[in-house]
């Protein structure tokens, strides 16, 4: 079955904070902040574990 | 993610051709859906809320979750920042009217000069008003989904009252 998982963002002016669980609201990636602009949506991509590893 | 206003506009464009889906839900929903007891308000524990609220909606209620869909609309988003600017505009066009009107209840002899000075200062605003308007008249008849046609289709609803619904409401089948 294919697994679905819900990331949740906290979006302010400068920054934002991600974090991102599985279906039974297990923590797959920990509350991280990131810089709301186009460096900060690369690493918050660069982040996000590979299907392999979720 | 929580409805911010314009603070979570770049990242939605940054994911607009990303295979995820992306939902800006209204704060009192995640409320409703948030199974956390803790009442801590820091953005690491809003985070951790918004992504449980959003796993409850995508499970219990997806029809719910479907109408808090958002996605980048390069129209709509220029639509909005026309309409802004329209207000801006319109604002200062009213505060200087005011502030002519009550000029000329002055008695001091050299009134006109300050009277003059605000007309002068009123008629660029006025011209950039006019500019600004046929933008954004232009612009909606741009905009080719179903709400658009449908809100400037109705009798008596304007320019600028269907373009401010469409930047303001988006989705209007969140309320169908």
């Amino acid at each position: 079955m294919k697994s679905r998982f819900t990331l949740g963002i906290d979006m302010a002016k400068d920054s934002f904070v991600a974090i991102l669980i599985d279906s039974q609201g297990k923590t797959i990636l920990p509350a991280t902040t990131f810089k709301n602009n186009s460096k900060g949506f690369l690493k918050l991509i660069a982040s996000m574990p590979k299907p392999q590893d979720a | 993610m929580e409805s911010t206003g314009v603070y979570g506009k770049l990242f939605i464009k940054a994911l607009s051709n990303s295979p995820v889906n992306l939902f800006e839900v209204n704060p009192l929903i995640i409320k409703r859906f948030s199974s956390s007891m803790v009442q801590t308000k820091t953005d690491q524990a809003d985070a951790l809320t918004i992504a449980q609220a959003g796993r409850l909606l995508a499970s219990l209620q997806p029809e719910t979750l479907d109408k808090y869909r958002v996605k980048h609309d390069s129209d709509r988003e220029n639509l909005a920042l026309w309409i802004a600017e329209y207000k801006r505009l319109s604002s200062a066009n009213a505060r200087l009217k005011q502030q002519i009107q009550n000029i000329r209840h002055h008695a001091a002899p050299k009134m006109n000069i300050i009277l003059g000075r605000r007309q002068e200062e009123q008629q660029p605003i006025q011209k950039q008003l006019k500019i600004t308007k046929k933008e954004i008249d232009a612009l909606l008849k741009e905009q080719a989904d179903e709400d658009a046609k449908c809100l400037t289709s109705i009798t008596g609803v304007g320019t600028l009252t269907a373009a401010t619904a469409l930047v303001s409401v988006q989705n209007i089948s969140r309320f169908a």
